[in-house]
């Protein structure tokens, strides 16, 4: 399983990355993966394992989440 | 040429503007928000680094709150018919640029208040003054930073602080200023901040901003659609920045702003005093013209990186016209500003404006007065 993260904007979605870049985690905006529900052109790839950093850390900047998604890879 | 028209736009840019502008053309491309293809991506990661340079800029921290314009004009207006409707109060003071001027003409023809605080003849603007005119239901305090005439700088913190103390906001048109003065829009508390990116930013033409802060809980755009966001809603996304952001964005401009910016961060301290030092230089070598009359604070005073200026009785725009045969490019007539000229005195036959950048050497300083003072022997009685 891969998680994605999208969020309420592309602007959102770069300043995740740009977060989680700067804290070391291999992250990327990538197009839309095959299977993801929901109207985003665009979704934050994360590393196996992360997740939960990853949110305490967006919390911890203050940058909204909209959905989580798990998809199969 | 000697280019001295720096407060209209700045001349020449760092080479790094160009070279930017150029690869995202050649190697970008692609639109940014919309589709999701890894160029459209890239294209979507050039804007948001823009972005998050332009809130590091002004110390704001979430880079969502800056939404691309292209220029400071279109940011003002989109500020004030963004906030303002029937019905409401804004004070402002009479010597702004008209692209605040007009948009507020137009919006009191349909009930908006209008309220006009003189500032003092040098274009400062007496804190008490403003403190005065702001009451409980003003919704908006609207002024400039500096006059791009007469180029004295606003103290905007009691002017904030008392707009807030009335639940007002605070709209700045730093036109002038930014990227010559340090601006922090939360430690200032501004509300609603308004720039040029291609002014004393160093970018492109055709890039500008507006800062939409927190306590601005509802704003409408000039424009809708085209945001590339939210394509199966109807209405304009509630999201910023892209609903302010409508259509595509103009990705070499941004991009080319990016770089200025870079450019900025590593010699901000080295362009502040440089254009500080041409502006004194041209305050004294003037003031020292027979027949020569400054406008603005008096020598010594803080000003922005410009300064106008009125021989004896001559045209303005002639007197600008003779400098450029002489080699040097500044700027003649009104400057979109005629309430600051009424405030001068001069409305009728206008100033001349010569205004450094962080490229105008000593030397060009030499050549403008050398110029103005050849001029004025030959013109004057
Ligand atoms: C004080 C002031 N406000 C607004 C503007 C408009 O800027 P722009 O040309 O980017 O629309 C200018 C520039 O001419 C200015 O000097």
């Amino acid at each position: 399983m891969t998680d994605y993260l999208t969020f309420s904007s592309n602007s959102l979605a770069f300043r995740a990355e740009q977060a989680l870049l700067a804290a070391g985690m291999a992250v990327a905006v990538v197009p839309r993966p095959p299977g993801m529900v929901g109207r985003c052109a665009l979704a934050l790839k994360l590393p196996p394992g992360c997740l939960e950093g990853a949110q305490r850390l967006l919390a911890a900047r203050r940058i909204p989440i909209l959905k989580i998604h798990a998809l199969t890879a | 040429m000697v280019y001295l028209d720096n407060a209209a736009t700045s001349y020449p840019k760092p080479p790094a503007v160009l070279d930017a502008m150029r690869a995202a053309i050649e190697r970008i491309g692609a639109s940014p928000g919309r589709g999701g293809h890894r160029q459209a991506i890239e294209a979507g990661r050039a804007v948001f680094r823009c972005r998050a340079a332009v809130a590091d800029l002004i110390g704001a921290s979430e880079p969502e709150r800056v939404a691309f314009t292209k220029n400071a004009t279109e940011a003002i207006n989109t500020a004030l018919c963004g906030v303002l409707r029937p019905g409401d109060r804004v004070v402002t003071t009479d010597i702004e640029h008209n692209a605040m001027w007009r948009p507020l003409c137009r919006l009191a023809r349909t009930g908006v208040e209008v309220d006009v605080v003189p500032a003092e003849p040098d274009g400062t603007v007496d804190p008490e003054r403003m403190l005065r005119a702001i009451g409980e239901g003003t919704r908006l305090v609207a002024l400039t930073h500096a006059s791009n005439v007469l180029g004295a700088l606003v103290d905007v913190r009691p002017i904030a602080a008392a707009a807030h103390a009335a639940g007002a906001l605070v709209l700045l048109d730093a036109a002038q200023t930014l990227g010559e003065r340090p601006l922090d829009v939360e430690g200032l508390e501004i509300d609603l901040l308004a720039a040029p990116g291609h002014k004393g930013l160093l970018g492109p033409q055709g890039t500008g901003f507006l800062y939409v802060g927190p306590r601005v809980d509802a704003i409408e755009p000039l424009t809708f659609g085209g945001t590339g966001s939210r394509s199966e809603e109807e209405q304009q996304p509630d999201v910023l920045p892209d609903r302010l952001e409508s259509g595509t964005l103009n990705l070499p401009g941004i991009a080319g702003l990016s770089a200025a910016l870079s450019y900025l961060a590593e010699h901000g301290d080295a362009v502040r005093a440089s254009v500080r030092q041409r502006t004194a230089e041209l305050v004294t070598g003037l003031s020292e013209i027979a027949g020569v009359r400054l406008l603005g604070p008096r020598e010594g005073a803080v000003r922005a990186g410009l300064v106008a200026f009125t021989l004896g009785q001559t045209d303005s725009e002639e007197v600008a016209a003779a400098l450029d045969q002489r080699g040097v490019a500044c700027r003649g007539g009104l400057h979109c500003a005629p309430q600051a000229h009424r405030k001068a005195g001069t409305l009728d036959r206008g100033a001349v404006r010569l205004s450094p950048g962080p490229f105008t050497s000593a030397e060009d300083v030499e050549t403008a007065i050398r110029a103005v003072d050849a001029l004025a022997r030959e013109v004057l009685p």
